[in-house]
């Protein structure tokens, strides 16, 4: 699996599911921390990454009718 | 404010989603165009769709793309205060800062200077050049996020050849105090270049009073077609080396040498989009009747309507010079509660796009240095671009989409 992609499960299993704020916020603090790990996900197309993971199987998207989507890792 | 009735010339505004019109919020990256571009390209594409004349062919259509070329660039010269001879069509905005990144005899050694808000454009460039030992410093920034002319100030050694800055940022729409900086750089012997994607299209740019030596613009954000403007000082082509080279560039060749036409033909390699240029000089005049201080006016009205009522509302956070003396036609803003994201700066252009037809951006603008500087690189914000066709009820209905936002996700 793409590295980017591992990274990004390995975070949505931590926190169970979660919004992309908090998915955002995560992977600020986890870059600052340990950048020599999570320097893959760089840039901000987190949102881009997840609905590819989405169609993957790798990831269930939550749309709810008016509202951010919430997303659970699926593995 | 500009009339609204000069939105019927927008075909694109004429289209609906769901019953609803679009709201165009995101010019700064890409504006509309008006039918008198179009029907000036498609009257070239119908008419005389042939080569130039210079230095190719020499026949009835050919003598007529070549007069509207050299129309197109004396009008479009004459909107940034310059001479034909000193503009050079581009691809874009950034391959004009390439072409002045890769031809300046820059030595190593020698430094090239930005502010920290540098979109990718004006950042990267000078980044590959570090590669050959040219060294790119930047400015910081004061607190409040305004240039800061005496960090500039002591920045400028002997060394720095080049203080490469942006006019209007694409970020927040804060203007850069130019004409000092330029005054300040030249001083020390420094050449300056200017990023005026976001300011040329927005607002009266003369490139003497603001003491650019080279000026950068998209076409593309000034109601036109996707083409780049790079203005050359008369006197300083000859320290640029052409830098894509073939076709329309020399005067002559031999099997072993070339002889290069004047500035600015020996930049401009290769057959040109001659529609394009057509349909920038057609985009300089429609905003010329509009006139420049006018569409400034109107951008500023609205960024304030945006900003007062966007202020008003808890969770707002801007971004950026919030300010609309300083900074005006864009409003950046991320939405928080207790100092934390509530909603990603992309789901937020998603839920109003589907809703609202509100067409933003969302993201680090291409200006990811100074959003990582800052600890939000992965989300970035939340950005509203502002040009002649908006409204104030279009502000109004942002606002109140954004409050929907707040509301939904605050569990209200």
């Amino acid at each position: 699996m793409d590295e980017k992609k591992a990274l990004l499960l390995e975070i949505l299993r931590e926190l169970g599911s979660a919004k992309l704020a908090r998915i955002q916020e995560v992977v600020e603090a986890k870059r600052m921390a340990q950048p020599e790990k999570y320097s893959a996900l760089t840039g901000c197309n987190l949102h881009e990454l997840l609905a590819e993971m989405a169609e993957e199987g790798l990831v269930e998207k939550q749309v709810p009718e008016w509202g951010a989507p919430v997303y659970r890792a699926k593995l | 404010m500009l009339p609204e009735s000069l939105r019927e010339d927008f075909p694109a505004l004429r289209r609906l989603r769901n019953g609803r019109p679009p709201v165009y919020l995101d010019s700064a990256c890409m504006s509309l165009k008006p039918e008198q571009v179009i029907s000036a390209m498609l009257e070239y594409y119908r008419s005389f769709p042939a080569c130039s004349g210079y230095g190719r062919s020499a026949h009835w259509f050919a003598e007529e793309v070549s007069d509207a070329t050299q129309h197109a660039r004396e009008r479009v010269a004459a909107f940034i205060g310059a001479s034909p001879e000193e503009v050079v069509w581009t691809k874009n905005a950034t391959e004009a800062i390439n072409l002045v990144a890769k031809s300046l005899r820059l030595r190593r050694g020698e430094v090239v200077l930005t502010s920290d808000r540098e979109h990718n454009s004006n950042l990267i460039p000078w980044l590959e050049l570090e590669k050959r030992g040219v060294r790119h410093e930047v400015v910081p920034s004061r607190q409040d996020e305004t240039f800061d002319l005496d960090a500039l100030q002591e920045l400028l050694t002997p060394e720095v050849k080049l203080v490469s800055v942006v006019h209007v940022s694409n970020l927040d729409g804060y203007a850069l105090p130019v004409r000092e900086i330029a005054e300040l750089a030249h001083d020390n012997g420094s050449l300056v270049l200017v990023d005026a994607a976001q300011s040329v299209p927005h607002r009266r740019v003369d490139v003497e009073e603001l003491g650019a030596d080279f000026l950068a613009f998209s076409v593309h954000k000034m109601l036109g077609p996707s083409l780049g403007v790079l203005y050359i000082r008369e006197g300083l082509e000859g320290e640029l080396e052409p830098f894509i080279v073939g076709g329309d560039t020399v005067a002559d060749s031999w099997y072993d040498s070339a002889v290069y036409l004047p500035s600015p033909r020996r930049f401009e390699a290769g057959l040109q989009d001659y529609a394009a240029q057509i349909g920038a000089a057609a985009a300089a005049d429609y905003l010329e009747r509009l006139g420049m201080r006018e569409v400034e006016r109107h951008e500023r009205r609205l960024t304030e309507h945006v900003l007062r009522m966007l202020g008003e509302l808890e969770g707002v956070r801007f971004v950026g010079v919030a300010d609309p003396e300083l900074a005006s036609g864009i409003v950046s803003f991320r939405l928080e509660a207790e100092g934390r994201s509530l909603v990603a700066p992309s789901d937020v252009a998603e839920m109003l796009d589907a809703r609202y037809n509100i067409m933003l951006r969302a993201g680090d603008h291409c200006v990811h240095s100074w959003f990582n500087a800052r600890g939000i690189g992965a989300s970035g914000s939340v950005r509203a671009s502002f040009y002649v066709y908006n409204t104030l009820r279009e502000c109004e209905l942002l606002v109140e989409g954004v409050e929907k936002v707040l509301e939904v996700e605050r569990g209200g």
